[in-house]
């Protein structure tokens, strides 16, 4: 009896022992909890600061021989690569392989942190108005942007508007104009949501530094997305907007400074972040060796790209590197590990751009004066003459080349630009057979990565992978 | 002073002789706590009748004449009649009705001396009667020949009862052969036998030793030594919180034991179990020193590839963390027993079945791994030493193309392709010399690694303390160019202190391991072999610096820049515990465990300026400094209570545990040091950069068993936790868990004794029971955004880390086993087959999800079920045993089955095109592989309709191959030779696994290839060929090179038998030893991996990857001296 009693006692000792206090532990050091996160001003800014912060740190789709310049510029005719790296080799070729996540993966995560950030914002009471109008306008844009490659480089994607895993592990792919709209209404919510000047880091004070999207950030992509979808009046009309925001925005006419930090040109650029370098794409490209020999620097210009420069462009001349007699893109002059301070900026959104877009849009619209005077502002700064062109159609081909010209090697234009103007199977058989491919129509699509399919039972391949 | 005689008590009941007597053995016996107070009064009355030394009886009735009849009976029946009929006594020594003869005899009304006559005339004893006491005598006449039936002088035998080691044997049983005489020996091996026959047998046995019978033949000094039980059913068995014998277990463990652990020349324990356990897989990933090992036991039961199904390691009671937190490359993580001494282990249980792991509640269900290390032992200080060196290089390495081979590819692949080699993308053809020709698997892996290993321990000590102090160095170097190693230092103690009255008991160990690895920061220079061609240029310049070859080298640069490339980890590890235990009453003990693990991780990654090639224009070197450390308290209070119950002993167990660990890192990057030389300086980086993590876990448990074992043949095994545990969410913390285990020791019973007397022990038991799995990190339940590496615009950034669902709770995994234990011919056929069957539910993993939702898996229950079940073998027997020779062998196989058994919406689920419902999650789908085809010189494969297609798509994946082993185990033959001894042990896998069929592409620039590749499609109508054509563009030809890489083409078969084990060792004779004054002096030969038979077309098939380093041969030579 002695011994139960003995026995009863210590079961009820351990039970009390056994209580919830044992098993309390100290929150982690290295995060915070997301409910913490969005409960305050400093902590929501990180969270969107991030976004930027990561496109130029720990993510590769802007960076270097990872990035999108690089990668869709030698999937078109921009590079020649040198490298026998077999993923490069795979965009160079356009043979992917459907085990390639290379984009995809990483646009999706951003999808998630603007979805997280819309939802949380939303909800959030205890972040100032202000702040908070500042930071959903940001989400949305950045929400936009990072859509706008996931439709022009895979076509129909699944358009996630929610956080919730549940939902979006089966989505299946959302038609391709219904993406689009989802982008041109986040940037119209963005426009008005954002702030028409260049804010710091505490989203208070104005700043020089055009590093956060503001309200013509927002427009700009905007102009670009109506003018993929072949809005041409709204295209005009947004583009006009910062072509006439003249305070703000004016092309540089130093070829050379074009991609400064704080460019008169620039609507929105990206802070490099990584200690002693400045833009990647500048470090990838500038050749200070034979190409390929470095992991670094695997691609040269192509010679179709160098050709179709007139001799006395000056963009050839400044923007057009030559080591050892192989070309490259100088756009960005700065290679390497450096001591000095950081001088270039990543450039996202530039003038030149709205004014190639406004001049398309009004060829489309038959004002071909109009487009004329936009299309000669980009010549005459690269010193060239006005354009002879005077037909839509000429007119039409004109703007591609200029576009070709002015926007090489930047954020995979060229090889979205064929594909928008249908050129693409045209131009890709010559080129292909050139790098030794053989060009087939699909190649136009990356493939979806095949994870992706095998988890998504609701997610279909494109054709051909 | 304990007499030795025992009173023939088959008196009457009632007499007060008669109940001291049963007390007085209870007594002894420890059986009956409750009397103790009372029998301590009556002991000593008892003493004054043992004295004595006789047996007394009388009865009431006076009467002289005796009616007995009786056919065979016992001699004591017709004494007993005497005794009630006439009022006659007996006296006499015990052991004379040993020697009795049954009588047969029919006598009505008979005298004594008659009945006494016709009983006594076949009995090797006579009687005497003095008055009405009769005595029974020795026959007077003298004997001419001693025989067994012949009774001698009574004497009084001492002895000392030692092992083979001459250590003593506590406790060891000392008894009178035939009789239930006998005694225990004391704390130094000392016992003693009064007034026994002279010419008895006697008996000695102990727990873990062979029994030994020696005839007295009129000595009175016995040195008994024992040897240890090879094969012993009383062997201790570790299992949880205690031990019990493999007789009286109830649950499956297997134990493997210090003799073959130190049979084997390898500096990480789990090495040390390849092959010998029953249901346990384990896979040894890489060669290089500190590398990982992949253990399963019974199967994988995690739908998610990720989760490493570890088992649970505890180490004296100390839960070890079963990952490293090793930050070097190409050891595929690293495994933590690394920073184990195999030397200081006594003995590695692995528990599987329910009944054994369930008290471990939910961390048991990948099976524990208890590893013991060694303790003090009584007796005079002994030293030991032990040391061995030897040699190691790779098992085996595919053979790859010459220069002649490859160049021919490479024309080919040019001329496939339509394509002109230039000197930009064939510098392999036409800029370097192509008269080179290196072959790079002996360069890069072929060297020979160095082993030197160094032991000495002391141990010793008196009854109340005992100590045990050892330490040693271990030293290996690598098969890579260069001057690697792994340096070791460790420390062992124990100390055992008990208290003069038994009551308390302290028992203190600690192991401290300090690692110095100086190995390669960018990993295995394995996997570089197949990308640099055999003509590549020479390595370094005339002026030793690295040859860049003006960059053609290709996009991996020159091999030996990645040997340049430091990592410096320096490990400490400290484990400590204590055992204190109070006997409260007898059969009541308080027992406190507390243990302390502290892994101390330093770590440098260096890369030098000269890392870089000069055209790169980088020239600064960097590096990473981490520091991480892994703190974990436990302390587990708890209370044991046996008490005898009816002819069953109950012993029951209670406890709690409560468990803290913490895990710290710092991580600090510095780049642009622009002198190698500072390279261990942060100071000198221009820039820096860290991160910092923390993570807490912590663990509370109440757990209890209850154990009843009736009459040694019933065994009955209750257990349970309640598990609580930081890492689910609020309401999700606690848990319960249990098991009942069940045994029949069926050769115990009568009609089987009667029947099969063939079989010497059988024993059938079951189990069935829950544990748990907590294998997830810390925080899964949180929603954490964690802080960018860079700063923007001055502010550093948080972002979102996981996905995360705070509803998770505990994976179940419920366990059931039947065992059959047979032991035939004495035991010298021993087998024990079990048949289990396990299903994990509500399944707690990283569940997979597309990347599309933001990240690619989140911490969550799934409603999955996965059956593991198996039949596992082990049969031990001892073919030939005499005095000179000794063979004995041990086979063990096991043959797993894993299923997925359900799975609701699987069709939808993110799991639905990598399984299928009803097979093994080992499974790949892959496409089925159609051959070249003779037009195009591409493969085919068919698609789902059966038809060939270039370009097969998911649904096309028809094919199922399961790369789990169908079977696998080992066998073990030892052969003893006077002072010889020979271990082998071979490993068998049966499997299917991934061949090394080709490299990257065959046909492009820089990656060499194995010789198969060179059956290849040439043009059509070449006749059947394997391989593809060549080529060295990344279009068709890669791929449907792709494509063969997801079909059945590259699997085939990856079993293997190995020779795991060799050892050959000698025992210098007796007389040798004792001129040098040794105690023990062995001289040994070791070898591991000595022998692989494969058909495996790759490496090699235990870790079957062309970049990870093959396990080593590894040969040693050693010495043990014990003082």
């Amino acid at each position: 009896m002695k011994v139960k009693s003995i026995f009863v006692i210590i079961i009820i000792g351990l039970q009390i022992l056994g209580c919830k206090k044992a098993i309390e532990i100290d929150p982690p050091i290295s995060g915070l909890v997301s409910s913490t996160v969005y409960s305050s001003d400093a902590t929501s800014i990180a969270a969107l600061t991030s976004i930027y912060e990561r496109l130029m740190g720990e993510t590769n789709f802007l960076n270097g021989t990872q990035g999108i310049a690089l990668r869709l510029g030698l999937s078109a005719d921009e590079f020649k690569l040198y490298s026998s790296d077999i993923n490069l080799s795979q965009f160079y070729t356009n043979s992917l392989v459907s085990t390639n996540s290379t984009f995809w993966n990483e646009l999706y995560n951003f999808v998630y942190s603007c979805n997280v950030a819309i939802e949380q914002l939303s909800n959030s009471t205890s972040v100032s108005s202000m702040i908070k109008q500042q930071l959903l306008g940001e989400a949305k844009f950045m929400r936009a942007f990072f859509y706008f490659y996931l439709v022009n480089i895979y076509g129909d994607v699944p358009l996630l508007l929610t956080s919730d895993y549940r939902i979006n592990s089966i989505a299946s792919r959302t038609p391709k104009a219904q993406v689009i709209q989802q982008m041109i209404a986040d940037l119209k919510e963005a426009q008005n949501l954002l702030t028409s000047n260049y804010l710091g880091a505490d989203l208070i004070a104005s700043t020089s530094e055009r590093t956060r999207p503001n309200k013509w950030a927002a427009n700009a992509l905007l102009s670009r997305v109506y003018l993929y979808n072949g809005d041409w009046a709204n295209a005009e009309d947004i583009s006009s907007t910062l072509i006439n925001n003249t305070t703000m925005y004016s092309l540089v006419s130093n070829l050379n400074n074009v991609f400064l930090k704080n460019s008169s040109e620039a609507i929105f650029q990206l802070q490099p972040v990584k200690p002693s370098y400045n833009t990647l794409d500048g470090n990838s490209f500038i050749l200070t060796s034979n190409p390929g020999i470095s992991s670094i620097s695997p691609v040269s210009l192509s010679s179709s790209l160098v050709g179709s420069f007139d001799t006395t462009d000056l963009r050839l001349a400044k923007w057009v590197g030559n080591y050892n007699g192989y070309y490259y893109a100088n756009k960005y002059k700065i290679k390497g590990p450096t001591t000095a301070p950081v001088s270039e900026y990543y450039m996202v959104l530039r003038l030149a751009e709205q004014y190639l877009i406004r001049a398309e849009a009004r060829v489309q619209q038959n004002n071909i004066s109009g487009a004329q005077s936009d299309l000669n502002i980009i010549r005459s700064r690269a010193g060239l003459t006005n354009t002879t062109a005077a037909t839509k159609a000429s007119m039409l081909t004109a703007i591609n080349r200029e576009r070709q010209l002015e926007l090489f090697a930047e954020c995979g234009h060229r090889w979205l630009d064929i594909k928008r103007t249908n050129t693409i199977d045209v131009i890709m058989t010559s080129i292909a057979s050139q790098k030794g491919a053989v060009w087939n129509s699909n190649m136009a699509l990356l493939p979806v990565p095949l994870d992706e399919i095998n988890k998504d039972p609701n997610l279909v391949q494109n054709p051909g992978y | 002073m304990r007499t030795e005689y025992l009173l023939t008590s088959q008196f009457d009941k009632g007499m007060i002789f008669n109940a001291i007597a049963r007390s007085f053995v209870a007594m002894n016996k420890r059986e009956n706590a409750a009397l103790t107070k009372m029998l301590r009064v009556m002991k000593l009355t008892a003493i004054l009748f043992f004295i004595a030394c006789i047996h007394v009886s009388a009865h009431g009735l006076a009467q002289d004449h005796v009616t007995f009849a009786g056919r065979d009976v016992p001699l004591e029946q017709v004494f007993s009649a005497i005794k009630k009929q006439t009022s006659y006594l007996f006296l006499y020594n015990e052991s004379y009705m040993k020697y009795a003869r049954k009588v047969t005899i029919s006598v009505k009304n008979a005298s004594i001396k008659e009945v006494l006559d016709e009983c006594m005339k076949d009995q090797p004893f006579d009687y005497n009667i003095e008055g009405k006491t009769i005595f029974l005598v020795n026959k007077p006449e003298p004997v001419k020949v001693k025989s067994q039936t012949t009774l001698g002088n009574l004497i009084e035998v001492k002895g000392r009862v030692v092992d083979e080691s001459g250590e003593p044997i506590v406790g060891a049983n000392v008894t009178i052969k035939g009789t239930s005489q006998g005694t225990a020996t004391d704390e130094n091996g000392y016992f003693s036998l009064a007034v026994i026959d002279e010419n008895a047998v006697i008996l000695v046995s102990s727990i873990g030793y062979e029994a030994h019978e020696m005839r007295v033949s009129g000595k009175t000094t016995l040195n008994i030594s024992l040897r240890k039980a090879i094969n012993s059913l009383d062997e201790t068995v570790v299992i949880a919180y205690g031990s019990t014998t493999k007789r009286l277990n109830t649950g499956n463990v297997t134990s493997v034991k210090s003799t073959e652990i130190e049979n084997q020349p390898v500096s990480n324990p789990l090495a040390a179990l390849e092959g010998r356990v029953p249901g346990m897989v384990i896979t040894q990933t890489t060669g290089m020193a500190g590398g990982a090992f992949k253990v399963q036991i019974r199967g994988r039961s995690s739908i998610n590839p990720q989760v490493g199904n570890n088992p649970l390691y505890i180490i004296d009671g100390v839960p070890y963390t079963s990952q490293s937190l090793s930050n070097q490359t190409g050891v595929n993580g690293g495994s933590p027993l690394n920073f184990i001494n195999p030397s200081d282990i006594e003995s590695i249980d692995v528990l599987k079945d329910a009944d054994a792991t369930a008290i471990y509640g939910s961390r048991g269900a990948n099976g524990v791994i208890l590893i013991t290390t060694k303790t003090a032992k009584t007796g005079s200080t002994k030293v030991n030493f032990n040391g061995y060196s030897g040699i190691g290089k790779v098992t085996r390495t595919a053979k790859l193309l010459n220069t002649q081979q490859y160049l021919e590819m490479r024309h080919e692949a040019f001329h496939n392709d339509a394509v002109l080699p230039t000197s930009a993308n064939a510098p392999d053809l036409l800029v370097w010399d192509t008269t080179r020709y290196t072959d790079w698997t002996k360069e890069l892996i072929g060297g020979t690694a160095r082993f030197t290993d160094g032991q000495i321990s002391f141990s010793g000590g008196n009854a109340n303390t005992q100590f045990l102090l050892g330490g040693g160095c271990h030293n290996e170097t690598t098969v890579f160019p260069g001057t690697f190693s792994d340096k070791k230092i460790n420390a062992h103690f124990n100390i055992i202190n008990t208290s003069v009255n038994q009551r308390f008991k302290l028992s203190t160990s600690g192991s401290f391991l300090a690692d110095k690895n100086n190995s390669l920061g960018n990993g295995d220079p394995t996997s570089y072999i197949s990308s640099i061609a055999p003509d590549a240029p020479k390595i370094y310049n005339a002026d030793g610096t690295l040859n860049w070859a003006n960059g053609t080298w290709g996009f991996n640069g020159n091999p030996y820049a990645n040997l340049l490339v430091k990592y410096l980890g320096k490990t400490y590890n400290l484990i400590s515990n204590t055992l204190l235990s109070y006997r409260i009453l007898n059969g009541l003990d308080f027992k406190l465990g507390l243990g302390y693990n502290n892994m101390q991780y330093n770590e440098i990654l260096a890369t030098p300026i000269a890392f870089n090639d000069p055209s790169s224009g980088i020239n600064t070197g960097s590096s990473e400094f981490i520091n991480q450390s892994l703190t974990s308290f436990i302390a587990e209070p708890q209370i044991t209570y046996e008490i005898k119950i009816g002819d069953g002993k109950l012993t029951s167990l209670v406890g709690t545990t409560l468990q803290s660990n913490t895990n710290q890192a710092h991580y600090l990057f510095a780049d642009g040091i622009t002198s190698d030389a500072l390279l261990e300086n942060s100071q000198a980086a221009t820039s820096l950069r860290s991160v910092d993590t923390k993570s807490q876990y912590k663990y509370n448990a109440i757990f209890g068993r209850l154990n009843y074992v009736f009459r040694n043949k019933y065994l009955l095994n209750l257990t349970g936790r309640r598990d609580g545990s930081s890492r689910f969410g609020p309401g999700k913390q606690f848990s319960n868990f249990g098991a009942i285990g069940a045994g029949w020791i069926f050769s115990k019973e009568n009609f089987i004794q009667q029947h099969f007397s063939f079989l010497s022990f059988g024993k059938l038991r079951a189990s069935y029971g829950t544990s748990g799995n907590d294998q997830i990190g810390d925080y899964q339940f949180l929603d954490l955004y964690k802080n960018s590496s860079y700063s923007y615009q001055g502010l550093v950034g948080l972002y979102p880390n996981n996905l995360f669902n705070p509803d998770f709770a505990w994976e179940i995994n419920k366990k059931f086993e039947l065992g059959l234990e047979v032991g035939l011919i004495k035991d010298r056929i021993f087998i024990s087959l079990d048949y289990f069957k396990n299903r994990s539910t509500n399944q707690l993993v990283g569940y997979s999800l597309p990347a599309l939702t933001g990240f690619t898996s989140i911490t969550n229950n799934l409603a999955a079920k996965v059956e593991n079940s198996g039949i596992e073998l082990l049969v031990n027997t001892s073919n030939i045993s005499t005095q000179n020779f000794k063979w004995s062998t041990s086979f063990n196989i096991s043959i797993p089955k894993n299923k997925l058994v359900e799975y609701p919406n699987f069709s939808s689920s993110s799991y639905a095109n990598t399984y299928v419902i009803g097979q093994p999650l080992t499974i790949s789908k892959v496409y089925h592989w159609l051959g070249v085809n003779d037009t195009t010189g591409l493969y085919q494969y068919s698609n789902s309709k059966g038809n060939p297609t270039y370009s097969p798509t998911t649904t096309d994946r028809t094919v199922i191959i399961n790369t789990a082993p169908k079977y696998y185990g080992g066998i073990q033959n030892t052969f003893e030779y006077n002072g010889f001894q020979l271990d082998l042990l071979f490993q068998f896998v049966k499997q299917i696994g991934s061949q090394y069929l080709f490299n990257i592409l065959p046909g492009s620039f820089g990656n060499n290839q194995p010789i198969s590749v060179l059956n290849r499609w040439q043009n059509s109508g070449g006749g059947p060929v394997n391989y593809q054509m060549f080529s060295q563009k990344f279009t068709n030809a890669f791929k449907e090179y792709t494509n063969a890489k997801t079909s059945d083409f590259i699997y085939g078969d990856a079993s293997f038998i190995r020779l795991k084990n060799v050892s050959i060792s000698y025992q210098l004779p007796k007389r040798w030893k004792q001129k040098a004054h040794l105690q023990n002096c062995r001289l040994y030969v070791m070898g591991q991996n000595i022998l692989t038979i494969t058909r495996y077309k790759g490496n090699d098939p235990e870790n079957q990857s062309p970049n990870n380093l093959p396990p080593l041969k590894v040969l040693t030579i050693g010495i043990q001296i014990g003082l």
